[in-house]
């Protein structure tokens, strides 16, 4: 029996080997396997107890080696195989130089921390194994957390870990992009009949570098892959991955080929559904080359079993929110794996709530096409449309030459003539494109509306960020931001195609030279435009600004005290300096739009609640424990002079100290204040106004003032409309970037503000001493936003800049009032400074 | 790929070495070849039989070594390895290369001379 029994765990073992190798070899391994076994049972010299040891070790050693040839001469029979049908090599090679040069372009100009927007939220989950926004990016998580644990022991941050993983997966899809191009072209010759077929090759290698070129050097493409803001580089390379998967199908025929795009398209959905998107595209591609392909059950058969386990990729949702991860927004948790199961395939119609609420993107609301967006309930107007088509045209016009009258946002200076004149070499390109391979341009084709067209009208935006400003100007009908990074891939697209066009240029033009090609080669420095021409817009290289201006706020909170922020892009660069950096981990940060749930307020409770004696919150890094400790060795001197010391013991209590059922009871209150409503709390005395509507949001903040003031240090980020609705604007202090709520606790002078500055603008009173310290000592301004030359590329950021105005401003003020001109001119001086960008 | 009669002139490894040594004196099937190599090392070399069969099959594929028939009185049912010619060729000149290596090493005295 025991003999059995071995040569079965040997038999195993031999399936490391390649089946052509097993099939070969594997009976003569077995009766040698046998034989040395007999060996030892004789106790012959040298056989002894090692058999098995020294089987394990040859298989460990020998079977990759053999699997490494077995691949080799599989891939030498199809090569040699393809070569006999007729088809063509693609350029390998080329493709990973191609590659290569993308993302060093990448590289030297890569964002060295998190940018504002998504940038710090993503690099957080990517480090922590949190849960960023719905849908939850369940796959962009694991992925960045594997990179950011493969790159350890580099000299990179995890901020550049990451960014360099955007600027990884822009480059391989642009590697795929080379291989797609260059395939289309395989079967073109030149018409030129004295032509050496080695031009012929050589066209094929410059259209699809310069098809590489125009789409890396696109400003969104280019400005989406130097820094990770978004997922939509990861959607990128699955797509570009896709399309070139499909085509090779087409010369292969191999059904293996179309099962794993399938596979990997229902894989990026765990990304982003962005990535599905080229699902369109690849049906009508494989219709055009092959229909019957859809009636083969087999393919079927085995495809099916691998989108069901692609689709297992969000299980991490539920299992990671069980875990309580620092950031876990939405909180999708789910008790059972038959209810997690339910909600992920049946795309969070049924099964669990909370899971299924996140995959449906629930706390967005529902974005009807149909709808306008501004006005639910009423269709969406043709005149609306018809700008969102504007809005199109208007990223499309950036693309290309970004810098040319780049502060202008729309249409500006000469911009829109290099616009077109790259429009009208897509043009050529595209019909290039056709007449070589006519499969290959559908799919681009396909791609490229289902990117454009089919995006603008299934986003429904309502007015652009820069459009229509005159006409609807309450900032709620129109984005929030400029929104060019959903269109990246049409981008990339686009350039591909005007690249061609360039090619056909210089083809055209070498043909009427006679076949001087070299000649007619200067124009081939078309393809180069958009590298010099965005590459002041497009480059992230030496931009600290978000990383700093969080670090400046969160000095700006005294030790720990409560900030409460507005909204995504003032808190994740706190997210990333606090979970990434572990930079002022004791400020407990409260992004007031979150506070309308029932999960966030819950984790608010958890995550500044007491610890228990002797639990250090370090020892679970990544997870929600408890409050954690205040480090003096993080603050500067002077500033811990100027606040009077550091705390000796962190606060007692949590900063919303409610339970479950209390939390759920204010999160479903919406009402309007009927009489003036009173809220006091130690030396505090506000009162809410008559009339005010007040939401769970306004609710929450007030408890949390209620609990922890004179317990805490309770900050605003500034402006904060909250204050207004609480009636507390009266008593706020400005402390540097945020505003405190005076509690009486500073033994400093607080200087207050003449009643005509605006409230909301720079506060009641300022502490002069702590916001000196602050301005001149702690804050650090570095890189791109102190080089005067630079543009300021994100308009809608400019709001964040402006705090570093005001605060100068309120300072200035308050010296001017204290007769003290040489401080007057001091601030002055720095307003003038950063007020540059606003003045343009 | 360049075959093993395009470079001739290169090493063998001391593995491939030691089992075209022990298809010198004759026909042997893979367990015996293994005996051989690491009686002929006094056990530095411990063959398995992955490592030996994946060396076989390229000795076999560079016409080095070739299958033959069993031999009368050998074992049933095992398959049998044999130089070819180009492959007893080759072992010569590896030999004689060892050879020159050695006698090389000991006119530097880095081996004491033959017969002390």
């Amino acid at each position: 029996v025991r003999t059995r029994w071995q040569g079965a765990v040997y038999a195993m073992l031999l399936r490391a080997y390649p089946p052509e190798f097993r099939a070969e070899y594997g009976r003569e391994m077995a009766t040698d396997f046998s034989a040395l076994r007999a060996a030892a049972a004789r106790g012959e010299r040298g056989a002894g107890q090692s058999v098995w040891l020294r089987v394990v070790v040859d298989v460990a050693r020998s079977a990759p080696r053999e699997r490494w040839h077995a691949w080799r001469s599989h891939a030498q029979r199809e090569r040699e195989a393809r070569r006999a049908r007729g088809v063509p090599d693609v350029d390998v090679r080329g493709a990973v130089v191609a590659g290569f040069a993308v993302f060093l372009l990448y590289w030297l100009t890569l964002a060295p921390s998190a940018a504002f927007w998504d940038a710090g939220e993503y690099i957080t989950v990517a480090h922590v194994v949190g849960i960023p926004h719905p849908p939850g990016n369940p796959l962009f998580v694991m992925l960045g957390r594997s990179w950011d644990l493969l790159l350890e022991g580099t000299r990179l941050t995890t901020a550049e870990r990451i960014n360099v993983f955007s600027a990884l997966c822009s480059a391989l899809a642009h590697m795929f992009l080379f291989l797609c191009i260059d395939r289309a072209f395989a079967g073109v010759h030149p018409r030129i009949g004295t032509l050496h077929p080695r031009v012929g090759t050589l066209l094929r290698r410059v259209a699809a570098g310069a098809a590489v070129a125009m789409s890396a050097t696109a400003f969104t493409v280019w400005n989406q892959s130097n820094v990770n803001e978004k997922v939509y580089t990861v959607s990128f390379l699955t797509t570009l991955a896709t399309a070139w998967l499909v085509l090779r199908w087409r010369d292969t025929r191999d059904p293996r080929l179309l099962i794993l795009a399938a596979y990997m398209t229902a894989l990026t959905a765990a990304n982003h559904l962005m990535g599905v998107l080229a699902v369109p595209a690849v049906l009508v591609f494989v219709w055009s080359v092959d229909r019957r392909v859809f009636r083969r059950r087999r393919i079927w058969a085995a495809a099916l079993p691998l989108l069901v386990l692609a689709g297992s990729a969000q299980l991490f949702l539920p299992i990671r929110a069980a875990e309580r991860p620092l950031v876990n927004e939405s909180d999708p948790v789910c008790n059972t794996l038959t209810g997690a199961a339910v909600s992920i395939y049946t795309a969070g119609r049924h099964g669990c709530d909370a899971l299924s609420a996140t995959l449906r993107r629930e706390q967005y609301g529902e974005r009807s096409v149909l709808h306008d967006p501004n006005a639910p309930g009423t269709l969406r107007p043709a005149r609306l449309v018809t700008s969102q088509f504007v809005n199109y045209a208007q990223y499309l016009d950036w693309q290309w030459a970004r810098s040319v009258a780049g502060s202008a946002p729309l249409f500006g200076g000469m911009r829109p003539l290099i616009t077109l004149l790259l429009l009208a070499l897509a043009a050529a390109g595209a019909r290039a494109h056709w007449r070589a391979d006519r499969d290959a341009a559908l799919l681009h084709a396909t791609l490229l509306a289902t990117f454009s067209v089919g995006l603008v009208l299934y986003l429904n935006f309502r007015w652009g960020y820069s459009i229509k400003l005159a006409e609807f100007p309450d900032p709620r009908m129109h984005e929030v931001r400029e929104r060019d990074y959903f269109f990246l891939i049409g981008f990339s697209l686009f350039g591909a195609w005007a690249g061609l066009g360039i090619v056909q240029l210089w083809r055209r033009a070498a043909e009427r030279l006679g076949g001087r090609f070299l000649a007619a080669a200067p124009l081939l420095t078309l393809a180069l435009l958009p590298l010099a021409l965005n590459w002041s817009w497009a480059s992230r290289a030496d931009d600290w600004t978000a990383r700093d201006w969080a670090y400046n706020v969160l000095m700006s909170v005294e030790p720990y005290g409560v900030l409460v922020t507005n909204g995504d892009n003032d808190s994740f660069p706190l997210w990333y300096l606090q979970h990434v950096e572990r930079i002022r981990e004791d400020v407990t940060i409260v992004v007031s739009p979150y506070l309308g749930s029932e999960w966030y307020p819950r984790q608010i409770r958890d995550i500044s609640r007491p610890c228990p004696v002797g639990f250090d919150p370090a020892l679970r890094p990544t997870v929600i424990t408890c409050q954690r400790p205040f480090r003096a060795a993080q603050v500067h001197p002077r500033l811990l002079a100027a606040w009077g010391g550091a705390p000796v013991e962190p606060p007692g209590d949590s900063v919303l100290p409610l339970n479950d059922a209390e939390i759920a009871q204010l999160a479903s209150g919406y009402f309007v204040a009927d009489r003036p409503l009173p809220l006091r709390v130690g030396s505090l005395d506000a009162r809410i106004a008559t009339g005010t509507f007040l939401t769970p949001v306004d609710t929450f903040v007030a408890a949390i003032v209620q609990s922890a003031f004179g317990h805490r240090p309770i900050h605003f980020m500034t402006p904060s409309p909250i204050l207004e609705n609480l009636g507390l604007l009266e008593h706020t202090v400005r402390v540097g970037l945020t505003y405190r709520l005076n509690d009486g606790r500073a033994a400093r002078e607080l200087v207050p503000l003449p009643a005509h500055v605006q409230r909301s603008s720079l506060g009641a009173f300022i502490d002069l001493a702590v916001t000196d310290t602050l301005l001149h000592d702690v804050f650090i301004v570095r890189g791109r936003v102190a080089d005067t030359d630079l543009p300021w590329v994100d308009h809608a950021n400019l709001s964040i800049i402006m705090q570093y105005s005001l605060a100068h401003y309120a300072a200035a003020v308050a010296h001017d009032l204290r007769g003290d001109a040489a401080a007057v001119e001091q601030h002055a001086r720095r307003l003038d400074f950063w007020s540059r960008f606003t003045r343009g | 790929m360049s075959s093993r009669s395009e470079r001739d002139d290169v090493a063998f490894s001391p593995q491939v070495f030691h089992i075209l040594l022990a298809l010198a004196d004759g026909p042997a099937q893979g367990y015996a070849v293994m005996q051989s190599v690491e009686q002929e090392t006094d056990g530095a070399i411990r063959l398995g039989p992955g490592t030996l069969y994946g060396a076989i099959g390229r000795l076999r594929s560079d016409g080095l070594i070739e299958e033959t028939r069993a031999q009368a009185g050998a074992e049933q049912g095992r398959r049998y390895y044999r130089l070819t010619a180009r492959g007893r060729s080759a072992l010569r000149r590896e030999a004689a290369r060892l050879e020159r290596l050695v006698a090389a090493a000991r006119a530097r005295s880095v081996l004491p001379a033959e017969g002390t």
